[in-house]
C-alpha cells in the first residue's frame, strides 16, 4: 500500500541509485530529494533538480532531512527548515558554479579565478555554519562575511541583487513594496547605520456624517497630505455615503476602512494631514428645489483635516469627529485642504462657516503595527 | 555547550597525568584556538576519497573534459602570435595562426610587428585544413628540432616545440610563448584530432573544475555520513499504486 508520508518529506541522496526497477527515479548522490509516498521501504518522489520526473527510489538512499510542508496534497511544496542563509548559500553556488563553468569556457580567466576563490571561501564558511556550533557573535560575523561575499559574486556575475535584513533573503510574500524600497536604498547608500525598522499604518473607519440638510448621496475621499511639501503622499480611499450620511452597504463593514501603510516615523509629523474631500451628487446647486432635471451632477461638498501629530497626542482611542467646512467657492475647490490647513495654523478663516457637519472618524492609533498583510486583505476586498 | 565539551574531550585525549595539567590544557584551548583547530580539521577533510564520491566523479570527469575541449578550440580560434625560428639567430619575427570559427581550418601568416589583439582570419594568407592533419608531435620530436642542433640544447624551447604533420611530408613549426599557450594549443590541436588532451595544464583544470563540482553536487550533504558501499536495495514493492499518479 502506498500512502503519502507525513514527516518524511524531503531528504538528500547519500549513494547513487541507477532506477533500475519499474517506475525507477535514478538518483545521484547528493541530489535532494522530494517525497510523496511510501510503501515498504521505498519511497516516491522527485528530485528537486527535475520536479517534472517521479518515481521511487530506496528509503535506505535518502537521508531524511526536516522540512516544512506548504499547500498539502499532491501539488505541496516542500521548505527545508535550516538557516535561510544556508539554503540561500546552497542555490547561489549552484547558480555560479553553472555560470564559473562558462566563465571557463569564454576564457575569462581573471574572473573565474577570482570567482573560484570566492567560492571556496564561501565553501568554507558554509561549512563553518553548519559544522560550527559557533558562537552568537562569531555567527553573525560569519553570516556578514558570507553575504558580502554572495552579493559581491552576484554583482560580478549581473545577477540580481538580494534583498536582505538581518542576513536573510526577504520573503516576497511578507514584506510591504515601501519597506523593500527602504531596504535597498539603504544598502545603496551603504550606510552601517540600521534599517529604522518603526513602520507605521494608520487605519481610518468612516462611521457616519452628521449634517442637518442632505438629502443627497455623497463621496468621500480620504488621503494622506504633507503640507510642507503640498503634495498627496498616499493613494486615495474612496467611499460612497448614502442620503442619511451613513457608509453604503452596511453589511460589509470592510468596505468603510482603510489602511495607510508604511508611515516612516519620519512621516508622523506635524504637518502631515489626514484630508477628507467631500463630493455631493445630485442637484447643481446646494439649495436648490428639487426639479425636473433627472441629472446627478457631481458637486463639491466640504473638505476636513486632521493633522496626524494631533491624531497621537490625542491619547484617546473614541471616534474623531472632524469638522468640515463647507466649500463656497468653488474655484478654490482643488486647494481647500490647503487653505484649511493654512487657516488652522494661521488662525485665518478663508472657507464658510457651516461648520456644523461632523465626519466620525475611527482611528487607532495604538494598533499601529499591522502585518502588511492585513494590508492585503484590505486591498483585495476593495 | 558543545564547545566547551569538545574543549574537555580533546584536553583528555592528550592524557594529563594530574588534574593540574588538565586544568592548564583546557586553559589553552580557548575558543579561538578550538575554531584554529576546526579549520585545518576541515582543510583536511577537503579531499574526498571514498568509493562513492570517487564513483561520481568518474561520472562527471567526461562532462568537464568537454568543458575543457570548448575552452581549448575557443583559445584555438582566437590564436596566438608565434615567435618565428630563423637558422642562424631569432630575429623578432612574428606569425599568427588561427583555428576558423567553425574548426574546419587553420589560418597563418607572416606579420611584421607583434600585433595588438587579434588578428582578423582573412589578414591571413595561408590556410590549412584541419582534415589534412597527419599528427601532433612535441618537443625533441619535431622536426625543426632535429635539424637545429644548436637549439637542442636549448631546453627551454625544446619545451615550448611541437609542430603539425601534415600531407606526406610537409610540416608547420611552432615555438609557443610560454608554457601555458604551449598546453593550449597541443590540447586544442589533440582535441581537433579527437585525442586525448595530455598537457598538465588539462590535469590542472580538470582538477579545479571537478573538485568545485564534486563540492557544489555534496552541498546537502555536509555533516552527513556517506556509506562506503550503497546500501541493499529492499525487495521491490509489492504494487505500483500510487496514491498522487501524475503521470
Amino acid at each position: 500500500m502506498w500512502i503519502p508520508t507525513e514527516h518524511e518529506k524531503y531528504g538528500v541522496v547519500i549513494a547513487s541509485f541507477r532506477g533500475t526497477v519499474p517506475y525507477g527515479l535514478s538518483l545521484e548522490i547528493g541530489d535532494t530529494v522530494q517525497i510523496l509516498e511510501k510503501c515498504d521501504g521505498w519511497y516516491r518522489g522527485f528530485a528537486l533538480k527535475n520536479p517534472n520526473v517521479k518515481g521511487i527510489f530506496p528509503s535506505s538512499y535518502i537521508h531524511l532531512k526536516n522540512a516544512c510542508v506548504k499547500n498539502k496534497g499532491q501539488f505541496e511544496m516542500v521548505i527545508p527548515t535550516e538557516d535561510s542563509v544556508i539554503t540561500e548559500m546552497t542555490s547561489t553556488l549552484r547558480d555560479w558554479g553553472t555560470m564559473w563553468k562558462q566563465l571557463y569556457v569564454r576564457n575569462e580567466g581573471d574572473l573565474f579565478h577570482r570567482l573560484w576563490h570566492i567560492m571556496n571561501e564561501i565553501l568554507d564558511l558554509r561549512r563553518q555554519v553548519l559544522v560550527g556550533h559557533l558562537t552568537h557573535d562569531r555567527m553573525k560575523d560569519v553570516k556578514r562575511h558570507i553575504t558580502a561575499r554572495l552579493d559581491w559574486g552576484n554583482e560580478q556575475l549581473g545577477l540580481d541583487l538580494v534583498p536582505r535584513k538581518e542576513y536573510a533573503m526577504v520573503d516576497p510574500e511578507d514584506i510591504s513594496i515601501t519597506e523593500l524600497y527602504r531596504l535597498m536604498e539603504h544598502r545603496h547608500r551603504k550606510k552601517d547605520t540600521p534599517v529604522q525598522a518603526s513602520n507605521h499604518h494608520l487605519f481610518v473607519q468612516m462611521k457616519s456624517l452628521m449634517c442637518s440638510n442632505l438629502g443627497e448621496e455623497l463621496e468621500v475621499i480620504f488621503s494622506l497630505f504633507d503640507s510642507k511639501e503640498n503634495r498627496p503622499i498616499s493613494e486615495r480611499f474612496f467611499l460612497r455615503l448614502n442620503r442619511n450620511g451613513l457608509p453604503k452597504a452596511p453589511d460589509k463593514p470592510e468596505r468603510h476602512c482603510s489602511l495607510f501603510v508604511d508611515l516612516g516615523s519620519s512621516e508622523l509629523r506635524r504637518d502631515i494631514y489626514i484630508t477628507v474631500h467631500i463630493i455631493r451628487i445630485g442637484r447643481m446647486g446646494a439649495g436648490e428645489k428639487k426639479n425636473a432635471c433627472s441629472v446627478q451632477y457631481r458637486r463639491p461638498f466640504g473638505c476636513a483635516v486632521l493633522s496626524i501629530a494631533d491624531l497621537l497626542t490625542g491619547e484617546t482611542k473614541d471616534d474623531l469627529i472632524l469638522k468640515v467646512y463647507m466649500c463656497n467657492t468653488e474655484s478654490e475647490w482643488y486647494q481647500i485642504h490647503e487653505n484649511i490647513i493654512k487657516k488652522l495654523n494661521a488662525r485665518y478663516n478663508l472657507t464658510g462657516s457651516n461648520a456644523g457637519e461632523c465626519v466620525g472618524l475611527a482611528d487607532s492609533p495604538s494598533t499601529f503595527h499591522f502585518s502588511p498583510f492585513i494590508l492585503h486583505i484590505c486591498v483585495r476586498r476593495r | 555547550m558543545q564547545v566547551v565539551k569538545e574543549q574537555v574531550m580533546r584536553a583528555l585525549t592528550t592524557k594529563p597525568s594530574s588534574l593540574d595539567q588538565f586544568k592548564c590544557k583546557l586553559q589553552n584551548l580557548s575558543y579561538t584556538e578550538i575554531l584554529k583547530i576546526r579549520q585545518s580539521e576541515r582543510m583536511n577533510q577537503e579531499d574526498f576519497q571514498s568509493r562513492p564520491i570517487l564513483e561520481l566523479k568518474e561520472k562527471i570527469q567526461p562532462e568537464i573534459l568537454e568543458l575543457i575541449k570548448q575552452q581549448r578550440l575557443n583559445r584555438l580560434v582566437e590564436g596566438t602570435c608565434f615567435r618565428k625560428l630563423n637558422c642562424r639567430r631569432r630575429q623578432d619575427k612574428f606569425w599568427y595562426c588561427r583555428l576558423s570559427p567553425n574548426h574546419k581550418v587553420l589560418h597563418y601568416g607572416d606579420l611584421e610587428e607583434s600585433p595588438q589583439g587579434e588578428v582578423p582570419h582573412d589578414s591571413l594568407q595561408d590556410k590549412l585544413p584541419v582534415a589534412d592533419i597527419k599528427a601532433v608531435v612535441t618537443g625533441k620530436d619535431c622536426p625543426h628540432m632535429k635539424e637545429k642542433g644548436a637549439l637542442k640544447q636549448n631546453k627551454e624551447v625544446l619545451e615550448l616545440a611541437f609542430s603539425i604533420l601534415y600531407d606526406s611530408n610537409c610540416q608547420l613549426n611552432f615555438i609557443a610563448p610560454d608554457k601555458h599557450e604551449y598546453c593550449i594549443w597541443t590540447d586544442g590541436l589533440n582535441a581537433l584530432l579527437g585525442k586525448d588532451m595530455m598537457s598538465e595544464l588539462t590535469r590542472n583544470d580538470l582538477d579545479t573544475l571537478l573538485s568545485m563540482e564534486i563540492k557544489l553536487r555534496l552541498l546537502d550533504l555536509e555533516n552527513i555520513q556517506i556509506p562506503d558501499a550503497p546500501p541493499p536495495i529492499p525487495k521491490e514493492p509489492s504494487n505500483y499504486d500510487f496514491v498522487y499518479d501524475c503521470n
